[in-house]
């Protein structure tokens, strides 16, 4: 490294801008929190503000927003088994059984400590190789996009709670909703009956915040307890920080497969979790006991969605191509305060590339301390009376819901995935298999049909990383098969 | 009686503002309560930073707050048709894709009329270019014209019906050149494909791709000006008038611009008029309009209304065609 980085250090580290840093990852921290909201909204209402700033603390501000928004959604997926934006579904997983046993606190240091070590990690790869990761993301074209979700849906499908088949029940369900709407391919209208609000397809925001958010409320009324079971606290959020070092091979994993997906545009933040959740799954020797608050279930999702940040950055910066939803809207931002996405930004304009990036680490590092602070009481939701938690739920999910388009269908429509969320889960079929799919179903039929388009079926096989990801969904689909016929 | 605190603060607060609405209530002219803008697409695109970024000098020229909202719903069909109806006061007013919601208008079944909208200011004009992968063979627009005489083209840009898509079936039909489309996640994916070299030209805009042009990732072959005047950041390209084409710029050329409901009372639409002139030309907002590279392209009025017209004819001998290609 040479000194210029240590310069911009010292500029990055003055009281004023360390005070922006604070307030930029708390308010992102709360945009992550609030359903629906997420890391993309923070940043848009925050570049008007930055108009009139000078540059440097303009990128404090965005950089640290865009840290503490992919945090915040943790919070609320481990204390209520509500994930504030798709990145965070899978830490719902074990992060939310580990809450009703009363150690909210454990999986609240669990989940910052393992964010803060894949957001760095990512953040680091972005700033140290980019150039090089680049040329990575040139060798997926259509048919890599179309195999790579295939896979993931496959193993997606595997980790759901009950059977396999009740998780490709659930993951056929979304495909469907996903249909609703223009075709992406043919422009052409799909199960809308005329009407202009379906033509503009099912949008996720809305139905995950039924889904998960307001099928959450039923059950606790059902349930009629607070959350923790034991009606009280046990254990500290230090006691999962520390935990989090027990498992240094799951953070690792975990965050290459985050860095990695984040890389590819389109593909990123709904996906890496589920991976690196279904990852140590496979690995694990103890796989009964993932789903019911395994520290292992907590540190792979929560490592990988942070490391998605980086890894989108990479060609949102290189080549202005953004890697998902927030990185487009930082994008416009960045521009607007003098930044040019293009390789240059690695020799040319290193500075202000190095500015950013310094100031979105350091912002891990202030929700890691902010929230360690904050741990031990926020997990005192968790022992709260059902009537109150309730009812904010409730609350925030409409506001969430409406916020999102400005109409008041889509809040309509978050009360119907209410119900649908709250069936699925009396019949044990996975939501988050239902949603994923949802999600990636765009992007899947339109990486199939471009390769029908252009190469032609036999593109699928005839290039080596579309081949090799078709041969390894075979072997998932073989293998339970074959481990059973082993047995007998 | 005596009154307590809370009762003292509350007659101050009444008394304050009877003040202050009374003030008002003197001028009586528009506008006299803070106005809104209706953005029809998501936070972050252009149409949305274009609209943040004259927003603060709207506030200065008019001198009352202005309220962004951002209606993306129906792809911008929603917010014309909401607009359409309301009532011409000066409040509310919209953003018009040119020639996006000109298609809407030919193709499809709408409840609104472009003809008839009340024009403010087009704040500006992103010129389309044919541009190429710098790894490909093709160098020149010859050579793209040449290579389509032996096989079927790819291009590539946004989903169907984007602005990317038109302009290429009215290449298709108006140049006759031998292209197929593949849609791609917006331009910027299509950008991706090209460099990866799955497809042959993206028909892009020079906003958009002069970072990856400066990086010399991509080449330009054709800027389609509609005259044989260069674009200033590309003094290199031929333009479409120099190799004796058709003018289809106005089915090309990406405008973003502000409309209010047809009718709009002329007094209140000069004063519209007057505070986007003044703001554009607000050296304030030269400056951000540089470093943001957003560049500005203003026009007024009439002006305007005929620059929308004008790509409303364009497109309207291509109706059939059109619908054919997005029922394709």
């Amino acid at each position: 490294m040479d000194g210029i980085l240590i310069h911009i250090l010292a500029d990055v580290l003055r009281p004023g801008n360390i005070a922006l840093m604070v307030i930029g990852t708390i308010i992102g921290l709360i945009f992550g929190i609030l359903p629906g909201f997420g890391p993309a909204l923070a940043i848009a209402l925050m570049i008007p503000l930055t108009f009139g700033m000078d540059p440097l603390s303009g990128l404090i501000l965005m950089g640290s927003t865009l840290g503490g928004g992919f945090y915040g959604g943790s919070i609320t997926s481990i204390l209520l088994n509500i994930p504030g934006m798709a990145g965070n579904i899978a830490t719902t997983f074990d992060g939310h059984p580990m809450a009703r046993r009363g150690k909210a606190g454990v999986a609240i240091g669990l989940s910052v400590m393992s964010s803060f070590l894949g957001g760095v990690f990512g953040y680091m790869v972005l700033l140290l190789v980019s150039p090089l990761l680049v040329q990575v993301l040139l060798l997926f074209g259509p048919p890599e996009y179309f195999m790579l979700i295939l896979l993931a849906l496959t193993l997606i499908a595997g980790i759901s709670r009950g059977s396999l088949v009740r998780g490709l029940i659930a993951m056929g369900l979304g495909l469907i909703v996903a249909m609703i709407g223009l075709s992406p391919v043919f422009g052409v209208p799909r199960f809308s009956f005329g009407s202009l609000y379906l033509e503009e397809g099912i949008p996720m925001i809305p139905v995950l915040i039924g889904l998960f958010a307001i099928s959450e409320v039923f059950v606790l009324v059902e349930r009629r307890h607070s959350i923790a079971e034991v009606g009280r606290i046990t254990g500290s959020v230090l006691e999962g920080v520390r935990l989090t070092f027990k498992y240094p091979y799951t953070v690792l994993r975990s965050a290459l497969i985050g860095t990695g997906i984040g890389i590819l545009p389109g593909a990123g933040v709904a996906m890496a979790n589920f991976v690196a959740y279904a990852a140590e799954h496979s690995r694990s020797k103890n796989k009964e006991k993932f789903g019911k608050g395994v520290p292992e279930g907590i540190i792979a999702p929560e490592t990988a969605n942070n490391a998605v940040a980086g890894g989108s950055l990479i060609p949102t910066l290189s080549l202005g191509i953004p890697g998902g939803e927030a990185s487009a809207v930082l994008l416009g931002g960045l521009m607007i305060l003098g930044l040019r996405p293009g390789l240059d930004l690695f020799t040319e304009q290193k500075e202000i590339f190095y500015a950013f990036t310094i100031a979105v680490i350091l912002s891990c590092v202030a929700f890691l301390l902010i929230t360690i602070l904050a741990a031990n009481y926020l997990a005192k939701i968790t022992t709260l009376p059902y009537q109150i938690v309730g009812m904010v739920v409730v609350l925030l999910s409409f506001i969430g819901a409406f916020a999102y388009r400005n109409t008041i269908l889509d809040v309509a429509l978050a009360l119907i995935f209410g119900v649908i969320g709250y069936s699925f889960r009396k019949l044990q079929l996975s939501r988050a298999a239902f949603i994923i799919a949802l999600i990636l179903e765009e992007q899947m039929e339109v990486s199939f049909h471009q390769t029908l388009m252009i190469g032609g079926f036999e593109w699928f096989f005839i290039r080596p990383i579309s081949l090799g990801l078709f041969l390894l969904f075979l072997l998932i689909l073989v293998i339970p098969y074959l481990r059973m016929k082993f047995k007998k | 009686m005596v009154l307590s605190r809370r009762e003292l603060i509350k007659a101050g607060i009444l008394l304050g503002s009877t003040l202050v609405l009374g003030c008002a209530g003197k001028k009586e002219e528009w506008p006299t309560e803070s106005v809104t803008i209706i953005v029809p697409y998501k936070p972050g695109g252009g149409f949305d930073t274009y609209a943040r970024g004259v927003e603060p000098f709207l506030e200065k020229y008019l001198g009352v707050p202005v309220a962004i909202v951002n209606e993306p719903a129906g792809g911008g069909k929603g917010h014309l048709s909401k607009l359409y109806k309301m009532t011409p006061d000066g409040y509310t007013i919209g953003m018009l894709n040119l020639p996006g919601f000109a298609m809407y208008q030919i193709v499809e079944e709408v409840d609104f009329d472009l003809r008839k909208l009340t024009y403010i200011a087009q704040i500006s004009s992103d010129t389309r270019l044919i541009e190429v992968s710098s790894t490909s063979t093709i160098q020149t627009w010859e050579d793209l014209v040449k290579e389509a005489g032996k096989r079927t083209l790819l291009a590539g840009g946004g989903s169907i019906g984007s602005t990317n898509h038109l302009f290429t079936i009215m290449m298709r039909e108006t140049w006759g050149l031998n292209v197929k489309y593949i849609p791609y996640k917006g331009s910027s994916g299509a950008r991706v494909a090209l460099l990866r070299g799955e497809i042959d030209f993206v028909p892009d805009v020079v906003t958009s791709a002069l970072p990856l042009i400066k990086d010399g990732k991509i080449r330009p072959l054709l800027v389609v000006t509609g005259s044989k005047k260069r674009h200033p950041d590309l003094p290199d390209t031929p333009t479409d008038q120099e190799k004796g084409l058709e003018d289809i710029s106005a089915g090309g050329t990406l405008s973003r611009g502000f409309i209010a409901p047809p009718n709009l009372p002329d007094s209140i639409t000069k004063k519209w008029i007057d505070a986007f002139r003044r703001s554009l030309e607000d050296p304030e907002m030269v400056e951000w309009s540089k470093t943001s590279n957003r560049p500005l392209d203003p026009l007024y009025g009439e002006e305007y209304r005929q620059r929308a017209l004008k790509a409303l004819d364009k497109l309207e001998p291509l109706k059939q065609v059109l619908k054919k290609a997005l029922a394709e």
